[in-house]
């Protein structure tokens, strides 16, 4: 959990740069991303956001590599590059105004259940609270274009998460511990469909991820995880 | 383009946090480093992990035979100093499934490229090593069926994330087989991305 004092709408640049820093290393630590991949954004005014710069790694990042990015046309302020996403993330940002961060993840059972194209529905409980009523799956584009940018907004509408199609996640909240609490929920969502299914398809319903695995080498080849013919 | 410098101390260090992952197993098995005409291997020493150097084409040499495999692709392919052969398990799943993986995710198309074939053979065979080379052209990784996921790049960092995005792309294969299957990335597409990445990538190493 972060410092309060970062969560609320009303910080100066320098507390969101910090916060966007901690949050990129937030990302590695939890395993949402690797590299220099993912991006991740705070909305300063209703002008601007900072979002994370292309090509620095998350654990080199300053705050003062955090590039200022304008909602009108794009423009970034000083020397550093912004993300390649940033188009995204002012399309989110106008989609949804009461939304001020946004973390763009490559985790894993999201982006596996991606690939798949769905979307999914009726969610419940704790899930419906933190993501809403559904995770819609954005069509595929091209990383960095438009299209992927304005798709992604359009898919989002309604809920805090959306699937990118062959590519990752985008979480939103109204602050940035919210939108790691959709990360997090989602990641577990994604988890739970794939071994609901597999449940369905082998008729038992104490999935683990290793009985899936098992369940997947039988299904394809006739064989168990121990390379034994099943009957 | 300075390539990376590695000692025994340094591989030793990876080589432990890669068994921790569960990327390679407790013996570490499967991960080489090169430096130079110098093959840095792990070995068992009264049962702890420590690092053996080979000179490359030292064929008098006692090795366990996957080392021999490895010195034979590092003769072969120039750009590549680091090999891990990744235990993952949904990397395993898929070497033992025998088919080859398609690009599932933007990341995988990358870093691995247009796919991942599976090569069939006996490691304690010598032209086993050309079979893999062949899976090897325009990719970063190969399954070897029922052995793993065979990663290669030009340094330990690099041949890392190549483990990593393999496992991931190997998850998708699994988990959209019970969402009614996955959509791959168009062909063209994927050859693009990675022919963007590799420019980037080789335009940055330059740099």
């Amino acid at each position: 959990m972060m410092d309060g004092r970062h969560q609320g709408y009303h910080m100066n640049e320098d507390e969101a740069r910090k916060l966007v820093v901690e949050s990129g290393l937030r990302l590695v630590r939890e395993g949402l991303v690797s590299r220099t991949w993912g991006n991740i954004s705070v909305r300063l005014d209703n002008q601007s956001f900072l979002i994370t710069p292309s090509g620095i790694s998350y654990e080199g990042m300053k705050p003062e590599n955090i590039v200022r990015v304008f909602m009108a046309d794009l423009r970034a302020e000083g020397p550093y590059k912004p993300s390649s996403e940033r188009a995204l993330h002012q399309e989110i940002y106008r989609e949804k105004p009461e939304i001020r961060a946004i973390i763009h993840t490559h985790q894993t059972a999201a982006s596996a259940v991606s690939a798949a194209r769905k979307s999914i529905e009726g969610l419940t409980g704790e899930m419906l609270k933190v993501i809403g009523p559904h995770v819609h799956t954005a069509p595929y584009a091209l990383p960095g274009t438009k299209k992927l940018a304005r798709s992604a907004a359009v898919s989002i509408k309604g809920s805090n998460a959306v699937l990118l199609a062959n590519h990752g996640a985008v979480c939103v909240g109204r602050n940035m511990d919210e939108a790691f609490r959709v990360s997090s929920a989602l990641e577990e969502l994604c988890a739970e469909t794939v071994k609901t299914a597999a449940a369905k398809m082998s008729g038992n319903d104490q999935m683990t991820e290793d009985r899936v695995l098992a369940l997947y080498l039988e299904l394809r080849t006739g064989r168990n995880g121990h390379g034994r013919r099943t009957a | 383009m300075a390539a990376e410098q590695h000692n025994e101390c340094s591989v030793k260090i990876c080589c432990e946090s890669l068994v921790r992952t569960g990327m390679i197993p407790a013996t570490a098995d499967g991960f080489s480093v090169r430096q130079g005409d110098c093959v840095f291997y792990p070995v068992l020493r009264n049962g702890a992990l420590d690092i053996a150097t080979l000179r490359l084409n030292d064929e008098s040499e006692q090795v366990p035979t996957w080392v021999r495999r490895h010195c034979e692709i590092y003769n072969r392919k120039k750009s590549i100093r680091v090999l891990i052969l990744s235990k993952l398990p949904y990397t395993m799943t898929c070497a033992r499934a025998g088919a080859s993986v398609p690009p599932l995710l933007d990341d995988f198309a990358q870093l691995v490229g247009v796919n991942a074939s599976v090569v069939h053979g006996d490691m304690e065979n010598a032209a086993f090593s050309g079979s893999i080379i062949k899976g090897l052209v325009w990719r970063n990784a190969v399954l070897i069926g029922e052995t793993g996921g065979l990663c290669t790049a030009g340094s330990i960092d690099d041949a890392l994330a190549v483990a990593q995005v393999l496992e991931k792309n190997c998850r998708a294969v699994v988990d959209t087989f019970f969402l009614g299957g996955g959509y791959p990335i168009n062909i063209l597409e994927a050859w693009l991305m990675r022919l963007v990445y590799r420019y980037k990538y080789s335009k940055k190493m330059a740099a």
